[in-house]
């Protein structure tokens, strides 16, 4: 049982004002004017107000009006419930149950919610519970209880939503639930290879023991990756086709019916298709008009229904502005940048235009120095007003990619990056055509276009690059295969920033050359750009779609772990309780109440 | 010397000295003021002599005849013969209620002593009843000069009393009457006006005479009482507390259908009603009396 505590106990003297209403009553009462009278029989005939109820109002009011007092005072010393000592430290296991789109999955949630009260019936009476739905991010349905038949009827009235699947939200979610006590975390998930990103640090504490029940999901997908109408100049009432693109994620091939469904339902083309197994189709269906809105849909009994169908409309969607920075002018610096964001562009609104430094440094504020996007492939010919806009671009939380190429002015660099960023003065050289690449992230978003599968990133070769010696605030995202860490990500707060600690061309490297470069460049300008770029058609969240599974032992090893939190000095827990609580709310409230009820029934008094 | 009206004013007669002092100026400035009056001539006319029997008042033994004749003869005077009154004053302590220098019990006095001056001038026997829920004090009626005395003495020394309960002292003063008569009834009749009436109506069955005069205070009239109190009544202690704004119009209209009651209720009965306000000059009293002695004589 918890009890009441005061964040700002001084406030209380304030109910020493009470003293006030308290003597005038006391006051009124001793000079209340008295009439004697010959006769009162009629007046008591015509009674307005017997003494005994005036009595009783008079201690109304003062009620009332003391009452007022004490919660204006209660209000201002800020109450809270302390919870009491055994049930905060009390061991708390969390139940977190996936319910992302691929639990959708035929019998899939049945199962989920099967194991999930299989864990809440081999908990005893007593024990503290807390339950946590996540798809792509956590929520908490049920804080830490020991009412199970609660957790029960939660977990039976659960439904899996259409969110993709991200397993480090979960994890963060428990370690804060959980805290510095022990206690113990319950996974239920279909444990989806591309719902797993690992975290930047150990969110899970040591001490915490993980309990993976892995659930057997799809064992395949048929998904709509992307509809696209096939002319960007189509335009309403002249004939056109809709390019429609499938993805097999399963390993049987699969026949489907694509349909397209005008805006009341009505089909306006179908077609029959097989796509092989892991694979990618793209079916084009032909259509008498150019519709303003239109649905998509295949047959898929066996995947999620979450990717079975996909809106997609005509209406045109702004335009991201991308500048590619290079160092000379009329060169062909950046032309391999150019060329992939342009092919980028044919299926992206994006417009591209590559300047150099002196001209961006004496753009005018509008145009290429507002650019949503800054991709930095050569500084040397920047102004220091250049440089000041490139500082502004990133402070003002626009993304930026930087390669390091030999057009970059490392002298300045620190200047104008917005992060703090240590380099080696000499670079990493490699011989013949030096090492590939290793992707150390690959659920990254920046990768998703081009699987580890695909080896297309080992046949990469890097000869020579920057050295990072200080990766504080980087995170790598992958390496040249000597180890040397040759993309990261800044993990300060604020603009994403991506580091190539190469160039992109192909002075230093072969990767322009390579068939990863264009997905690569795709993938990384939408992630920099955010997922509401604005895709027409595309699903951005597309690793929900594939159903292939971690293994539970691979995840419980992957899991980074941290050590046991220190439980929060008593002052920070009361602010965190008290804000919690905001019981000061409710002071507020009933003192008002009590003040308009004072004047109510002051005023029939008068 | 002052016009004689002004006597009959209550607040300039409650600054004259004792009660003989205020009657006998009230009466005198009262007569005074009736020029050519209908009343004049009661009281002193002689009507005969008869031999003196022991007992008599020696103030009517006529000395002339004596010294002539040697006999002893009482002179007979017409007055002799008129009624036999009561002045029956409530004295319950609602009659000590005062808003100005002249409380009911106090003005009831002055009515009670002016009335028994002017009978005893006129000869008439005047007795003395004080009641609240009960006969208090009793005087008889009679006419001699000390018996006067002993009556405005009587009145001089009067003290609020109990509750209004009129009902009681008029049944008992209704059997201890023998005669016909004249009963002068001065109360503020703050009781059930039912029990008043049936009570004075006993009187009326006997046949004797009654005239009502009931005294009210102007606030008792008017309660022109404005900030919110506590009411506590004079004769039980108990409060009210009230709003007098708010109740001021439903009480006067309660006052005046009480005051009405009594007029046709009294009057159903041929008792004469007066309502008088501590206020009022005092000769209204002596007019409503004498108007009510002319009819009875």
């Amino acid at each position: 049982m918890g009890s009441l505590s005061f964040l700002a106990p001084l406030y209380l003297l304030g109910a020493l004002a009470i003293a006030v209403p308290l003597a005038l009553h006391l006051y009124r009462r001793r000079t209340d004017e008295v009439i004697e009278f010959s006769s009162i029989a009629w007046l008591q005939a015509v009674p307005v107000e017997t003494q005994q109820r005036r009595r009783l109002r008079d201690w109304l009011l003062l009620a009332l009006r003391v009452a007022a007092l004490l919660l204006l005072a209660a209000a201002f010393a800020r109450p809270y419930v302390a919870a009491g000592e055994t049930s905060d430290a009390r061991p708390v296991t969390v139940l977190a149950v996936d319910a992302s789109a691929s639990m959708a999955a035929p019998g899939v949630w049945p199962r989920a919610q099967q194991e999930a009260l299989a864990v809440l019936d081999a908990m005893s009476e007593g024990e503290a519970v807390a339950l946590v739905r996540f798809d792509a991010k956590a929520t908490v349905d049920v804080a830490p209880t020991t009412d199970l038949a609660a957790v029960r009827r939660a977990v039976s009235a659960m439904q899996p939503g259409d969110g993709a699947t991200a397993l480090h939200a979960a994890l963060r979610q428990a370690a804060e639930l959980i805290g510095s006590r022990d206690g113990r975390l319950v996974l239920v998930s279909d444990l989806q290879q591309s719902g797993w990103e690992r975290p930047l640090a150990g969110v899970v504490p040591e001490s915490v023991a993980i309990d993976v029940r892995a659930i057997e999901g799809a064992r395949g997908n048929l998904a709509i990756a992307g509809v696209s109408a096939s002319s960007t100049s189509a335009v309403a009432g002249q004939p056109v086709s809709l390019s429609v693109s499938l993805r097999n994620f399963g390993v049987a091939q699969q026949q489907t019916t694509v349909t397209v469904q005008g805006p009341a339902g009505t089909a306006l083309a179908t077609q029959a298709v097989t796509v092989a197994p892991q694979s990618a189709v793209a079916v084009s269906l032909p259509l008498p008009s150019l519709p303003a809105e239109a649905m998509v849909a295949i047959d898929d009994d066996e995947g999620m229904p979450s990717d079975n169908r996909m809106a997609w409309s005509s209406a045109r969607r702004d335009v991201a502005q991308v500048t590619v920075l290079v160092a000379t002018p009329g060169g062909t610096d950046g032309l391999y940048v150019e060329r992939a964001l342009e092919a980028v562009a044919t299926r992206r609104p994006l417009q591209v235009s590559v300047i150099d430094g002196l001209a961006y440094s004496a753009a005018p504020q509008t145009g290429a120095a507002q650019s949503e996007l800054l991709v930095v492939l050569g500084s040397r010919t920047l102004t220091r007003q250049g440089r000041a806009r490139v500082k502004a671009h990133v402070d003002a939380g626009r993304p930026l990619l930087v390669t390091l190429g030999p057009q970059i002015d490392r002298e300045s660099l620190r200047e104008w990056l917005g992060r703090p960023l240590a380099l080696h003065p000499d670079d990493v050289e490699r011989a013949d055509l030096g090492l590939p690449l290793v992707i150390d992230d690959v659920r990254h978003p920046v990768f998703r276009g081009t699987r580890p599968s695909d080896a297309t990133f080992g046949d990469i070769p890097v000869a020579r690059s920057a050295r990072v010696s200080g990766l504080d605030g980087w995170r790598v995202l992958a390496r040249v295969s000597d180890g040397v860490p040759v993309l990261l990500e800044s993990e300060a707060p604020g603009a994403r920033v991506l580091l190539w600690a190469s160039d992109f061309d192909q002075q230093w490297n072969r990767f322009p050359l390579a068939p990863a470069f264009v997905p690569f460049m795709a993938d990384t300008v939408a992630y920099l750009l955010g997922q509401g770029m604005g895709v027409d058609g595309e699903r951005t969240a597309s690793g929900e779609g594939n159903p292939w599974p971690l293994s539970a032992e691979a995840l419980l090893a992957a899991i980074p772990r941290g050590p046991r939190p220190q439980a929060p000095p008593p002052e920070v827990s009361a602010r965190r309780l008290e804000a919690e609580q905001q019981w000061w709310q409710a002071g507020l409230l009933l003192m008002l109440t009590a003040l308009v009820t004072e004047g109510w029934v002051g005023r029939r008094a008068r | 010397m002052a016009a004689p009206s002004r006597f009959l004013d209550p607040s300039v007669v409650a600054r004259l000295g004792t009660i003989d002092i205020k009657a006998r100026t009230i009466v005198e400035g009262f007569l005074s003021g009736l020029h050519r009056s209908p009343f004049r001539g009661y009281s002193v006319e002689f009507a005969e002599y008869r031999p003196y029997l022991p007992g008599d008042d020696l103030a009517t033994l006529d000395w002339k005849v004596f010294a002539r004749s040697d006999r002893h003869v009482v002179r007979k005077f017409e007055h002799d013969t008129n009624l036999e009154c009561h002045i029956v004053l409530d004295v319950s302590r609602s009659m000590s209620f005062a808003s100005g220098p002249v409380s009911k019990l106090e003005y009831g006095s002055y009515v009670a002593a002016t009335l028994a001056y002017l009978m005893h001038r006129q000869h008439d026997a005047v007795g003395l009843v004080t009641v609240d829920d009960r006969i208090r004090f009793r005087l008889p009626p009679g006419v001699r000069s000390g018996h006067l005395r002993a009556l405005l003495l009587a009145l001089e020394r009067l003290v609020p009393g109990a509750e209004t309960r009129l009902a009681t002292p008029f049944s008992d003063l209704v059997e201890a009457i023998d005669r016909r008569g004249l009963v002068v009834v001065i109360s503020d009749l703050l009781d059930d006006p039912e029990t008043v009436v049936d009570g004075l109506s006993h009187f009326r069955h006997k046949g004797t005479d009654v005239v009502v005069f009931q005294v009210l205070d102007p606030q008792e009239r008017e309660f022109p009482f404005e900030r919110a109190a506590r009411f506590r009544d004079m004769e039980t202690g108990a409060e009210v507390a009230l709003v007098p704004g708010e109740m001021r119009e439903r009480y006067v209209a309660r006052m005046r259908e009480q005051t009405e009651h009594y007029r046709h209720a009294l009057g159903r009965h041929g008792i004469d009603y007066c309502l008088l306000t501590t206020t009022d000059p005092l000769d209204t009293v002596l007019l409503r009396y004498l108007q009510t002695r002319r009819r009875i004589r």
